[in-house]
This record gives structure tokens, C-alpha cells and sequence, in this order.
């Protein structure tokens, strides 16, 4: 039962108080958007794109050789391989063959990513300043190494407000028990943005968004009792002061109560037949697992909610890379190929951004000792791979080249701010225009840089 | 056209002229628009924010960004004649003003701002800077940084209302702009908003009682002194300034692990209720170390410039964030302090306000000189440097009494050897014997067999070849070699030659480890041995002898650089040969103990740290470390730092004794006939340490008080704190703001337009402190009383607590917050008396009810017509519910608490223990007192928009969000809360009614009205219904929670309670402070 919806409906606007204003502070977005919502599935400790999309043969062919230093250029190396007397370069231990029509490398760790190439636009020549997690991560989120700025989502929230007036426009689902690099709340964060622009984690179980759940005792036809009176006593108040400022508080409670339907609504899998969980895989069953996730989000991009933000941690491989990329591909490759099958079959491709990837790359030499059977990868800042889908990003395309030993860019580099660019181009945002003044300064995402990547936009 | 409608509205005729005579109509100063522009147009209260905000990014102070030769931020710029021959501003000449032109142009290659830069300029602004030059531009310099000036209290029309100075200056606006003052506030009302504004917590019902029935005329100012004495007060000042001062229970970064900094917290609680004067209490934080005699309270307060986040991730470089350390501090002095955003000047000189790049770095320069590390260990017990030990009564009276048994020990030690030295028998030397006692292992190296060393030692330790970075036997065996004696090893720098169980020293330990060297003729950094794990991952805990360039590089240390001791050896280290190295220490923390040989003789170093006071071993016993270190001796290379690569070695011997000189000399193999020839001293301390039982029995007794002095030490507890370095550090402009950009070299220094750094000021924190409280220093005061005036009125005077600058707002009241600053000052300083003149004023006690017209009227309350209305903080509203229930622990200071927290939340980081939910009364303390987490702080807070403590905060933002209700309805401490209200209430009254008012009051302090008592029972009475038709749910929601129920009550009555209690809990008059 609505709870007093039709007494109140003239005097509230729900959206507000999720900070869900339909329109944001822009009011419309600056132009046209091609896509009305992004899932980012952040493959957090940095894949290494050398062992997944970036096919090097150079690397094999010079399998531990020292990383001349004509490639590396005094670049500056993390405190974890800049102590090693030797750098020997470690090709990939697994096979690439070329995919599709657009004929882009993957290797045999990603074989259902490999089936579709042709709606992919690989980035191959990301770059990041941060050499280490917690900064590179915080960049690529916030746009600032250092903590302090606003997220992505938040960013976009505060500028376009929400297509759902039941559930949070920015949701965050975080794969369960992977360990790994830490994640903050800072990356979901609204830093000096009203805190109502923050990321809501979803999380699987019980009780999916903190205190979502009523205490024991109380079931929903109880909650709705319990409002009722507190509306009454709000209404009372109002009658008696005349403080318009009540009806905004009515207001809070009525979504809350809300809230409390729609999220178990748009989390509950019960509904989505058998041929969905064997399209996302066999740990789409599995709640909390990245796979559940991406069904998780397919469903939340069906409800309009603007900003969707997964994380996948554990591809931190200094050491025992091949034992340890592995698992990372079998959990992830599946699920994220569906997700981009799913939304296409149902139409939902053409207005959602779907973006794969990591903080950083991984280095071309070894950390640790190269053998014949193992090899581990350092963090590193001048080369990684990304992939684009869906909503306004040519589909098919491999975009931006790093040179032989996959350590430098040598064509269309495209640096993180000029990702966050292209993503807030994408949602029909000038991400010079979408600023906020705080402490005398408009901020913005992309501090004082970035380019829109014009080229692989459809 | 426009001129016509200019002149019709009494404007000049000139700037009609001028728009005519511009590059394009664009402007359209109707009716509406010249109605808003004020009488006379003032150049820091309406032009300047102008300016700045649409003019000074390209034509503004940053000396490296100006477009055009074109400056508008100073005076001689702004009046200066442009490349076109007009002044930009030509005063009473609008129509010969360039800037005029530009701002009325709509040509995209001549208009201003340019359509580039994403800014605009409304008709209302170019009306006000046209008014402005027609009224003859006059300027002044920016309105925060002339000092306060002392003015008369305004006349007002209604003498009745005002109370206190502040009334005079609000009133009088008030009058000036038609508005009328509120009536006071009901009096509940008014008590509860005085009494959390205070101290943060509900008047009790006996408070609201006596008030209520106290009509005598300081009734009020009585209730103010009460709340102003007791000792919540300062626990609730804390909140705000925890805020600013960025505290958190954990570093911050990466693994977040734990801090204690709790004692720090405590001072400061203690210090509000001391009513420490605010300049003392700044002082103290900024610069207690380094006042004459600093007492230990006076070093603990500058754990203040230790509250910044700190990471501890490996590989990260170090200097990157030490530096991103020392800005932190002389950020958050710039937005604390001084209202200014310093760091703005950073990587350029500031857009807006007058603070070049260079002064960014002078500020830098003050907090730049601490003995710090930018990696901090990841050793979860070690705090970082600079540290200071707090012990406990006792254990500084154990620490005081060995101390002098030591000093004892050691007088006695050396009158044994003055009296030895006169009576010794120099020549008896037949017991010289070829191995010096306490051999603990000898590794001669002679063909290693499957990657093992044999110890020459019987039954003693044998080493392994291992590959450091997972601790497996290296798969290259390293190259045999032509040693000093037989074989030796050269080494690839990449594996170490390891001796598990062997080697792991502590600082009241002698012991002494040689071997023979070859250096290669490139190494330039490399460890030749140690008992470190990951090197600066883990701060060198531990000892080692390095290469560090052509030095050799002792470090034995507990937590480098602060506490650690550090040596370099004065004469270049020989190489391309093999030579004799030997590290001998006495075991007693001193630079002077530690001794290092080459060849057999003491090689002179030079003492770069000699600081160790606390133990070089970890503690596998501890737990966090998972698995544990397994600290032990290793050569060649080090995981995650640089090897001894190409290096050659070769004899290795560790004794479990400091060798004496002339032992050195054997070990390094002297001949012994040549031992004959040393010095009698060598001779003597050689015969003593081997052949003077009494002289050895002195020496294990001063060992075994070193060690209980270790021991103890260990377990005292540690707080971080601000440490000056006896030699400053260089700093430099960092040019971009990059971390290893260095430019030129800077002297600490202050801001200049603010007030230069006066000359016989130190240059160092304590001199910065004392700039910051000089009399001619126009921000301070005025930015702290805004900061209180905001914790009471919801806004400050100035909006922007934290920036006081060009872009920052401007003053509702001016006189007022110059009179404030002005008091304040006079006061000395005195925060409650502040803060009293606030509370009384008849301005605070104002209603803050108020219609939709006069709300419309004044939005924001900026005229203050209206008494002050928000949402209570997070903190106050969870310590409402918690002392309305009882529950509320009344305990100050101590370490932070983990009540009731959702499972799972600290999953997101490996790094992190699980959240341990603690139990009994750790469940009830006060909020601020609630563990904070850095990257994920307690969620509830988070919801009420408490900042995430990673930087300074002085004004929290306040937002709207369902969340929020459902923190209310469903949080477990809630939840409890009301169910313990209920029972409270169920105990202390009788009737239905009588219970329900009770609560009622509890929690928003006033009794329920009649329709809202009767609706509230009728919830009851329905509720008690269920209960007892529903045996099922009776008595559920009484299992939320720790707190036990009392089973002497009613299940189905408690359980109706309860509903109730959360009915009125999520009121609004509970979550709102009117």
C-alpha cells in the first residue's frame, strides 16, 4: 500500500530527496547523450593487458632479456621491482588468436570475450600517472590520486540527477570474498558534492542496503503502520506550525518505505529463467559473485538507474601471474561477455555504456624471477588495456597502439582524464562544464585536462 | 535604446555612452536589474567578487597565467592603460573603460569572459561594475586582510530587544532592511537548542524542569554557565575540531590499518574544558615541542600535525608522499587558521587570491622539517615517526628507577676500568686466543651443496641460498669465487644467503657480525647484510650495512628514520679488493655503541641518527602479522630493495659479544705478534671483557637492566607527535606541485599580504604560531569566530568558513564579525566567554519558527530575523537517542569504541582486521568516541553526512536522504534505543499517557500536544493489540540489541512501547534542534 501517496502526492517530489532531481544541476544534459547510464566494471588490482588483449610475440621471442633502456627511458619503477638487478622481459604464457570481423588479439584466458569482439572497442593505450594502487584507483575513479574529490557516479549523479525515483541513481556491488587490493568508500564517495550524490553499495544477503531491513518483529504491513502514525504526527506539526520544511521530512519516510519494496524487488533473481544464469555462467547463482553482479546489473540498468559501479578485485599479479590470471579470467570473462550479450538482446546496448578495466597495466619484464613456468607483473603507468561497449562507442574497433615490448604508447594515447571525458561526453556532459565551487574553485572531473577520444565514438 | 533606459532609471549618461560605443549590444539593464544594485556600489563587497570569480583566472595574481599584460586584481592593474590606450577602468568613465567594452561586447573574439572559458556575466554584474566606475571605482584592498576595525554599536530603533553587542549590529541591519526580530524561543525549545549547541547531548527532564519553573531573570544565564562548566562541554567542542583536525583511528591510504591517537583526542576534550585561551590551545597544537622546557602535555598536543593521513603501501615512492605530508599540514593551517585555500598555490600561484607558489612553499617549509617517512611501515604495531612514549605512573616510575640503576651501573663499570687501567698487567698476553669468545656462527663458504652453507660451528646454524622474494632456495646457485680465504661467493644481488633462527637481535643485545667483502666498482646502492624484511616496507626495522654511493650505511633501527640509530662512514668504501668489514654494538641504543671496522681498524663515520628507543625485533607473538616475521640474519639482497650485486663475500662470523678492537683485529686477521704492539687501552678492554670475571658480571648485570628496560619500554604506550629536526630540511618550490620538480630553494615564510613573517620571529613552527597570533594578523580571529558562529547560528557570518579569500562569501554583518574578532581578542582569547556572548545574545534566543513569506523573505537567514533551525549531527543524534534511553555511557576519553556496525563492511579491504564489535558499556559511549575508520567510516555517521576525516573539514554539509530514515527506523543502536526508552519509560511512570509524555519529552523536550498524545496512544493501544494476538512477534524487537531486557515487565506492553519510542524517535522534532 502507498502510503498516503495520493494526500501527499501534490506536495512532494520523492526524486529530490535521493537527491534523485530528475534533471541534476544541469538542468538538461549539454547535448544529445548517446548512452542514459554506464556499468563500469572495474577490474580492481590492475589485469595485465600483456596476457589478455595486448598481444606482444616480441616479448616471447626475447623471453628473459632485459628490458633495454632505451624502451623503459629512466621510467621510475615501483619500491617492489626497482631493488631487482635484472628486469627480464616474460612474454605471455598463453596463446592469442585474432577474433570476429574486427580481428582484435585475445588470448585463450577470455574465450567468451573473444566471441564478442565485434561489439567492443578496445582502448590499448590507456595511461595513468599513479604507480600504486590506492592513488591509481582513487585517479581513475575521482579523477585525483589523493582522496578528496568527488567520484565519477557522484559527479554524474549531481549533474543528471536519476531515471528512477525508487531506487538510488549511483549503486555499487562489489564481488564478495575476493580479498586483494583494498577498495575505499571514497571511490563511491561524494567528497565536498552533497552527500546524497555518494555511491549506495548494494550488497548481497539480507540486507542489501544498510538498514533496509526492519528489526525482528517488524514486517512490512507493521513498518507501513508505524508511518502512517509518524506521518500523522508530521501532519499534526505541520497543521500546528505551518513549516513547510515537514512535508520534505513526510517525504524522506514515504521513500524510504519504499525503497524497502523496490531494492529487494530489483535484486531478486527468482524471476530470470534458466537460460539468463547459464548465459551469465554457473556462479550467477551464487549472490555477491561478479557474475551475479552483472545480472544484478542488467536488472538495475532496466530500472534507469544512471550510474552502475562493479569492482572485481584480486588482479594484483606481481607473483605467480599465470596460476593467478587464470582464476581472474574464469570468474570475470563469462559474465562480463553476457552482460554485453543480454543488454544487446534486449535493446538496452543502444543507451548503456558498458566499460571493462583496471587502474593500471602491468609491467613487460618480470617481477621476481622469470622461469619457465612462472613470471610475475608489477604495477605499470604508461600502457594498459580497456574495453568500451555499447551506448555512443564504435563497436568492433582496437584503438591506440603500444610499441613491441608493450611498454610505451606509440599512437593515440588516451590518458585517464581523457576517458572521464569521453564517458561524460557519452551521457551528454561537457566535463569542462560540469563544475562545482568548493573552496573558491570549480572543480570539475577531469581537474584542468582531458579530451574527448572523438575517434571511437560511433 | 539602452542609454535611454539607463538615464530613465538615474544612471549616468556616460554609460549608456559606452555600451552604445561597445562592440555589440548585449546588455540589458532593465527596470528590475538597476532596482537591485545597492546605493553605493563598495569594491571588495560587490566588485571584487565580480572580478574574481569571472576575471582573475587569466587576469588574476598567478604571475605565470596573465593574458593580455592585463592584471584586475591589484590597484595599479586595474587602472593601468590597456594595449587599446583605455584604462581597463577609467574611474567616472564607464564609457573609457576596457573592461566595459569587454563586457558588453557579444564579439567572441573581443567579449569578456571569453566564451572559452565557460563563464559568463549576468546584466546585474555588469550594471554593478558600471555603477561602480560611474561612482568613481574606489578600491581597497581585499576586506579580510585590513585588521578588524572597532566601531560603535549601531543605533537601533528598538532599544528593548537587544541583549549584547551582537543584537545591536543584527538589529540593526534587521531595521535597515525592514525586517523585525522573532520573539524568543518557547522556553523547552530554547533550552534544548542551548543545550546540545553546548554540549551536545537533550537537557534532562529535571533540567527542562527547573528551568521551566525558574522565572527569576538570569534564569537563562544560569542554565548557560551550568552547561558551559560541565564536562560534556568539551567532549562536544572536540567534534568540530576533530573535524578540522582530520582525526581518524586508522592511517588513512591503502591498508588503513589502526593508530592510536586517542590521548591526543583526550587533550583536546580536556583543554575546551579548561578553557584553555584559543591561542594557547593553537600554540600548543602547532608548536608545543619546541616551546622552552616542553612539557609532555605541550608534545602531545602537535599530534595535531599528525592526524593527516599516512600510507604504508609498498612501492610507493617515498618522497611523493612525504611531501604530500608536509602540504597537508600547511593546508589544513591555511583553511583552519587562516580561512584561506593555500593550497590552491600548490602547483601554480593562486588564481584568486594574492599567494604566489613560492609562499605556498614557505608555508610548506615550516612543517617540511619532522624525521619522517613518506612509506610507513607496515609493521601494524609501529606508529610513525616522530613518536613520543606515555607511560603510565607506574611504568615511569620503573622507567626512572632503571634508568638510575643504570647510570649506577655504568658509573660503576667505569671506575672498575679507571682502577683496572692503573693496575693491569699490560704484558701478560699468553691468553690471547686465536677466536674471540661468544662465536655464534662462521660460514666459511667453501662450495655450497645443494644451496646450503655449512656452519664451521658444530651443531650450530646452517644457512641457505634463498631467492628473497618467496624465501625458496635459489634456482642459480651464485658463482665460486677465489675468497680472502679459500672460496668465497659472488652474488647476484638478486638472492641472499639466509640463516634462519640466527641473528635475530634486540637492542639490549651485544653482538658483532664481520665478513669479508668485495665491492664491485658500479654498485652504487646495494645491502651488503641485514635483518630487515622488505626494507622501507617495513621502515629497516631491525640492523643492516649497506652501500649507499660510496658510503657505507649502518641503520639499526626500530621504526627509520625517527627512531632508529644511523650511521655513514666518513672515507669512501674500497673496491675491486677484498677487505674486512665488522659491525660491533654494546647493546646500549646509542650511535656511540655501534661501531664500524674496516680492516681491523674503527672506521670514522659520521652520526646521522642516534634515536633508538624502542626494539629492533618483530614480535612474531603479536598478532596482525600473518605469518609471522622471521627475523634473521641474511647477506647479498633484501626482499624489495637493492642486492650486493656482483658483489663478492666471503667469512662470515657473528658473536653474540660487542668484539673489542683488538678481537676486530684478530678476526680480521692481524697477526697476533702485531697485537702485541696495540695501544694499552685496546689491550686492557680486550683483558677485562675476557679475563675479568667481575668486570664480565658488571657488564651481563647492565645488559640484564637494559633488557628489562627494553622490555618494559615495549610496553608503553606510544602517541605520534611533531619532532623539529636539529637541521631543517631544504625546501623548494615544486614546480606543477610534482614531487621531485625542484626549483628554487625556500626560507620558511608567511603570506605577505596577510602579514609578512616579522623579523626577529623564528623561522620555525613556534615563530609561524606566534605570526599567527601577532596582534596586526587580521584572519585568526575572525576566522575562529565564524567557525563558532556557525556551530550555533548554522551558517557563519561569512558563509564560507573555509575561505575567507576573493571567491570565498562576504560578511553578512561585517561590524559584527569584526566586533566579535575584536572581543575575542580582548578576552584573551577566552573560547567560553566567546561562546557565552553568542548563547545569550537575544539574536541566538530567538524563535526560529517562521511563515512561508518570511522564509521566502530570507531564505538562508542571512539577516538573521529568525533564531536557528538545522538537523542535529549525526554525532548529537545518536547520543540523543542513547541519554534519552539511558543507555549513554558518561565516561571521557579513552580509546575509540566499536558499537553495533552491519557485518561485511571491512571486507572491501584484506588489509584490515575484521570489525570487532566490543561489548557492554563500549557500546553506549558517546559518538565521538566511535572508532573511525578512514576508508570506511561508521556508516551511520556517514549517512548524516559526518566527513569522512581524510582532510580538514570546518563546515559539514547537511542533506536530506532516505537513508537517513532508515538509519532511524532500523539501526540496531536505534532499535535498541527505543526498546530501552520503552522500558524506561514503562519504569519510571505508571499511566499510558504519563509513559508515552515521558519519552515524548526525553526526546524532543517539550510535552506531546493533545492530538499528538492521543494519536500516539491510540499507536499504543494498537500496537499492544498485535502483541497479544500475535504471540509470534511479541517481544521480537526486544532481541535487537545487547542491553537486557527486564523480564519483570510486560512483553506485549514493552514491545508497544517500543514502537512507540521509535515513532518518536524518527519525529522531527527529535532529528531537528529548532
Amino acid at each position: 500500500m502507498g502510503l498516503g501517496a495520493a494526500a501527499l502526492g501534490s506536495l512532494l517530489n520523492p526524486t529530490q530527496l535521493l537527491g534523485n532531481n530528475n534533471s541534476g544541476i544541469l538542468g538538461a544534459p549539454h547535448h544529445a547523450p548517446k548512452a542514459k547510464r554506464i556499468i563500469f566494471l572495474l577490474q580492481s588490482g590492475a589485469p595485465s593487458q600483456l596476457d589478455l588483449f595486448d598481444y606482444k610475440p616480441l616479448l616471447n621471442k626475447m623471453n628473459g632479456e632485459q628490458l633495454p633502456d632505451s624502451v623503459r627511458q629512466g621510467q621510475r619503477l615501483t619500491g617492489m621491482s626497482a631493488g631487482q638487478s635484472s628486469l627480464p622481459l616474460a612474454g605471455s604464457q598463453f596463446s592469442f588468436k585474432q577474433h570476429g570481423k574486427s580481428g582484435a588479439w585475445v588470448s585463450e584466458l577470455m574465450p567468451h570475450t573473444a566471441g564478442i569482439v565485434d561489439d567492443l572497442c578496445f582502448i590499448k593505450s590507456m595511461h595513468t600517472e599513479a604507480i600504486n594502487h590506492d592513488p591509481a584507483i582513487t585517479f581513475i575513479q575521482t579523477g585525483s590520486q589523493i582522496a578528496g574529490r568527488p567520484s565519477m557516479g557522484s559527479w554524474l549523479h549531481y549533474g543528471l540527477g536519476s531515471d528512477n525515483e525508487n531506487l538510488p541513481a549511483f549503486i555499487v556491488l562489489v564481488s564478495k570474498n575476493k580479498g586483494g587490493q583494498p577498495l575505499y568508500a571514497r571511490l563511491w564517495g561524494s567528497a565536498f558534492l552533497p552527500s546524497k550524490h555518494q555511491g549506495v553499495p548494494f550488497r548481497a544477503g539480507a540486507d542489501p542496503v544498510l538498514f533496509l531491513s526492519n528489526p525482528p518483529g517488524i514486517d512490512n504491513q507493521d513498518r507501513g503502520k508505524m508511518l502512517k502514525y509518524l506521518q500523522r504526527l508530521h501532519e499534526l506539526e505541520l497543521e500546528q506550525t505551518g513549516d513547510e520544511e515537514l512535508t520534505n521530512k513526510i517525504a524522506q519516510y514515504e521513500m524510504a518505505y519504499r525503497m524497502q519494496t523496490s531494492v529487494p524487488e530489483a535484486l531478486d533473481l527468482s524471476d530470470e529463467p534458466e537460460w539468463v544464469f547459464d548465459m551469465y555462467g554457473p556462479d550467477s547463482r551464487d549472490p555477491g559473485s561478479f557474475a551475479a553482479n552483472c545480472l544484478q546489473a542488467r536488472r538495475l540498468a532496466e530500472r534507469g538507474v544512471k550510474f552502475i559501479q562493479l569492482y572485481h578485485q584480486g588482479w594484483d599479479q606481481h607473483l605467480k601471474l599465470p596460476a593467478g590470471i587464470k582464476v581472474q579470467a574464469r570468474e570475470t570473462d563469462q559474465a562480463s561477455a553476457a552482460l554485453i550479450t543480454d543488454l544487446k538482446q534486449r535493446g538496452l546496448l543502444e543507451d548503456t555504456l558498458v566499460v571493462w578495466g583496471g587502474e593500471f597495466g602491468r609491467t613487460a619484464y618480470s617481477q621476481g624471477k622469470l622461469t619457465k613456468t612462472d613470471y610475475g607483473r608489477d604495477h605499470h603507468p604508461n600502457c594498459f588495456t580497456i574495453w568500451m561497449a555499447g551506448a555512443g562507442v564504435q563497436a568492433g574497433v582496437n584503438y591506440g597502439i603500444t610499441d613491441e615490448f608493450g611498454y610505451n604508447v606509440v599512437s593515440n594515447p588516451v590518458h585517464v582524464h581523457d576517458l572521464q571525458a569521453t564517458i561524460l561526453h557519452l551521457l551528454g556532459v561537457d566535463h569542462e562544464r560540469l563544475t562545482y565551487k568548493h573552496q573558491g574553485r570549480y572543480y570539475r572531473l577531469t581537474d584542468v585536462h582531458g579530451h574527448v577520444v572523438k575517434p571511437i565514438l560511433a | 535604446m539602452k542609454a535611454e533606459r539607463l538615464r530613465q532609471y538615474g544612471m549616468a549618461v556616460t554609460i549608456g555612452l559606452s555600451l552604445l560605443g561597445g562592440c555589440g549590444p548585449r546588455y540589458t539593464a532593465d527596470k528590475q536589474v538597476l532596482e537591485q544594485l545597492p546605493q553605493t556600489v563598495d569594491y571588495n563587497f560587490h566588485v571584487q567578487p565580480i572580478l574574481s570569480d569571472r576575471c582573475y583566472r587569466c587576469h588574476g595574481p598567478d604571475e605565470n597565467a596573465i593574458e593580455g599584460n592585463l592584471q584586475l586584481d591589484n590597484q595599479q592593474g586595474l587602472f593601468k592603460k590597456t594595449s587599446s590606450g583605455l584604462k581597463a577602468v577609467n574611474p567616472g568613465r564607464v564609457s573609457t573603460s576596457e573592461i566595459m567594452a569587454r563586457i558588453t561586447s557579444d564579439d567572441p573574439d573581443y567579449m569578456m569572459p571569453p566564451p572559452s572559458s565557460n563563464l559568463t556575466m549576468t546584466d546585474l554584474e555588469i550594471a554593478t561594475l558600471a555603477k561602480w566606475i560611474d561612482q568613481g571605482a574606489e578600491w581597497k584592498p581585499h576586506w579580510s586582510f585590513i585588521p578588524p576595525v572597532a566601531t560603535d554599536l549601531p543605533e537601533v530603533q528598538n532599544t528593548e530587544w537587544p541583549i549584547n553587542g551582537i543584537d545591536y549590529y543584527v538589529l540593526s541591519r534587521m531595521e535597515r532592511e525592514g525586517f523585525q526580530p522573532k520573539s524568543a524561543a518557547e522556553k523547552e525549545i530554547l533550552l534544548r537548542r542551548v543545550t546540545f549547541d553546548l554540549t551536545g547531548l537533550p537537557p534532562t527532564i529535571a533540567e527542562i524542569d527547573n528551568f521551566l519553573a525558574d522565572e527569576s531573570e538570569n534564569a537563562y544565564e544560569k542554565v548557560v554557565d551550568r552547561l558551559l562548566s560541565s564536562s560534556s562541554y568539551g567532549e562536544n567542542m572536540a567534534v568540530g575540531w576533530l573535524d578540522l583536525a582530520r582525526y581518524a583511528d586508522t592511517h588513512g591510504y591503502q591498508a588503513d590499518f589502526y593508530r592510536p591517537h586517542w590521548r591526543w583526542r583526550d587533550w583536546v576534550i580536556k583543554a575546551f574544558n579548561h578553557n584553555m585561551s584559543f591561542d594557547q590551545f593553537v600554540t600548543w597544537q602547532l608548536a608545543g615541542d619546541l616551546l622552552p622546557e616542553a612539557t609532555k602535555e605541550q608534545i602531545l598536543a602537535t599530534g595535531f600535525n599528525r592526524n593527516h593521513a599516512q600510507n604504508n603501501e609498498g612501492g610507493i615512492v617515498e618522497e611523493e608522499f612525504r611531501v604530500e605530508y608536509v602540504a597537508d599540514r600547511a593546508q589544513t593551517f591555511g583553511t583552519a587558521f587562516l580561512g584561506l585555500t593555500m593550497q590552491c598555490a600548490r602547483c601554480h600561484d593562486h588564481k584568486y587570491d594574492p599567494i604566489s607558489q613560492k609562499e605556498f612553499y614557505q608555508l610548506f617549509a615550516f612543517f617540511n622539517n619532522v624525521d619522517e617517512s613518506g612509506q610507513t611501515t607496515f609493521y601494524q604495531q609501529d606508529l610513525p615517526g616522530p613518536t613520543m612514549l606515555i607511560p603510565t605512573e607506574t611504568e615511569a616510575r620503573k622507567l626512572e628507577q632503571l634508568k638510575s640503576l643504570s647510570t649506577d651501573k655504568k658509573n660503576e663499570i667505569k671506575q672498575y676500568l679507571e682502577q683496572k687501567r692503573e693496575t693491569w698487567d699490560y704484558s701478560h698476553l699468553a691468553n690471547i686466543i686465536a677466536e674471540p669468545k661468544g662465536l655464534l656462527a662462521h660460514y666459511a663458504l667453501e662450495r655450497p651443496k645443494n644451496g646450503h652453507l655449512t656452519n664451521q660451528m658444530i651443531s650450530g646454524v646452517s644457512g641457505r641460498i634463498i631467492d628473497p622474494v618467496n624465501s625458496k632456495l635459489a634456482e642459480t646457485p651464485p658463482q665460486e669465487v677465489e675468497g680472502a680465504i679459500g672460496k668465497g661467493l659472488k652474488l647476484s644481488g638478486d638472492d641472499a644467503l639466509s640463516f634462519p633462527g640466527l641473528g635475530r637481535f634486540s637492542r639490549w643485545e651485544p653482538f658483532s657480525i664481520g665478513l669479508w667483502i668485495k665491492v664491485p666498482p658500479e654498485l652504487k646502492e646495494g645491502v651488503i647484510f641485514h635483518s630487515n624484511k622488505g626494507s622501507a616496507l617495513y621502515t629497516y626495522k631491525g640492523y643492516q650495512v649497506s652501500i649507499t654511493g660510496d658510503q657505507l650505511d649502518v641503520r639499526i633501527a626500530h621504526n627509520f628514520p625517527y627512531n632508529s640509530i644511523h650511521l655513514l662512514s666518513e672515507n669512501k668504501v674500497p673496491r675491486e679488493r677484498w677487505v674486512h668489514l665488522m659491525l660491533t654494538y654494546d647493546g646500549s641504543s646509542t650511535a656511540q655503541g655501534t661501531r664500524l671496522f674496516l680492516n681491523g681498524e674503527l672506521m670514522a663515520t659520521e652520526t646521522v641518527r642516534d634515536n633508538l628507543f624502542k626494539d629492533i625485533v618483530f614480535h612474531p607473538e603479536q598478532p596482525g602479522q600473518n605469518p609471522p616475521v622471521d627475523q634473521h640474519l641474511k647477506i647479498g639482497a633484501r626482499w624489495r630493495g637493492k642486492g650486493f650485486t656482483n658483489g663478492e663475500v666471503d667469512e662470515i662470523k657473528l658473536y653474540s659479544r660487542e668484539l673489542s678492537a683488538l678481537e676486530v683485529k684478530m678476526v680480521s686477521g692481524v697477526a697476533i705478534e702485531d697485537l702485541h704492539q696495540q695501544h694499552k687501552e685496546s689491550i686492557l678492554e680486550y683483558g677485562l671483557a675476557n679475563h675479568d670475571r667481575y668486570y664480565q658480571q658488571l657488564s651481563s648485570e647492565l645488559q640484564a637492566i637494559r633488557r628489562s628496560e627494553s622490555q618494559l619500554i615495549e610496553q608503553i604506550d606510544e602517541v605520534m607527535v611533531m619532532d623539529e629536526m636539529k637541521q631543517p630540511r631544504e625546501a623548494y618550490i615544486l614546480e606543477r606541485g610534482v614531487y621531485d620538480q625542484r626549483g628554487e630553494v625556500v626560507q620558511p615564510g608567511t603570506p605577505a599580504a596577510v602579514l609578512a613573517l616579522n623579523e626577529v620571529t623564528n623561522s620555525d613552527r613556534l615563530g609561524l604560531a606566534q605570526w599567527l597570533f601577532d596582534i596586526d594578523n587580521p584572519l585568526p580571529a575572525r576566522v575562529t569566530v565564524n567557525r563558532y558562529w556557525q556551530h550555533y547560528f548554522g551558517s557563519g557570518l561569512v558563509k564560507t568558513a573555509d575561505d575567507f579569500g576573493s571567491q570565498g562569501e562576504r560578511p553578512s554583518h561585517p561590524q559584527l564579525l569584526d566586533w566579535l574578532a575584536l572581543e575575542f581578542i580582548a578576552s584573551g582569547w577566552d573560547l567560553k566567554q566567546l561562546q557565552k556572548t553568542m548563547v545569550m545574545s537575544a539574536t541566538y534566543r530567538q524563535s526560529s519558527a517562521a511563515s512561508v513569506e518570511e522564509k521566502k523573505r530570507d531564505v538562508n537567514n542571512r539577516l538573521l530575523a529568525r533564531g536557528p533551525s538545522s538537523r542535529l549531527q549525526a554525532e548529537m543524534t545518536r547520543d540523543l537517542v542513547l541519554s534519552a534511553s539511558g543507555l549513554m555511557v558518561d565516561k571521557i576519553g579513552g580509546p575509540s569504541v566499536k558499537p553495533y556496525q552491519p557485518a561485511g563492511l571491512w571486507s572491501y579491504n584484506a588489509f584490515s582486521s575484521k570489525y570487532q564489535q566490543d561489548h557492554g558499556d563500549d557500546l553506549y559511549r558517546r559518538s565521538l568516541y566511535t572508532f573511525w575508520k578512514r576508508t570506511n567510516p561508521p556508516p551511520s555517521m556517514n549517512i548524516m553526512d559526518a566527513p569522512s576525516r581524510s582532510y580538514c573539514v570546518v563546515s559539514r554539509e547537511q542533506t536530506e536522504t532516505p537513508l537517513q530514515a532508515l538509519v532511524l527506523m532500523n539501526d540496531p543502536q536505534f532499535v535498541e534505543a527505543a526498546r530501552v526508552l520503552g522500558q524506561r519509560v514503562m519504569k519510571e511512570e505508571s499511566t499510558v499517557q504519563g509513559r508515552i509524555t515521558l519519552g515524548f519529552r526525553l526526546l524532543t523536550s517539550k510535552k506531546p500536544s493533545k492530538p499528538q498524545l492521543e494519536l500516539l496512544e491510540d499507536q499504543f493501544q494498537q500496537a499492544l493489540l498485535e502483541a497479544k494476538h500475535d504471540p509470534n512477534k511479541t517481544g521480537a524487537i526486544l532481541t535487537t540489541g545487547e542491553y537486557d531486557v527486564d523480564n519483570n515487565l510486560d512483553i506485549s506492553e514493552l514491545t508497544a512501547y517500543a514502537k512507540v519510542m521509535s515513532t518518536i524517535m524518527n519525529f522531527d522534532a527529535t532529528t531537528m534542534k529548532r
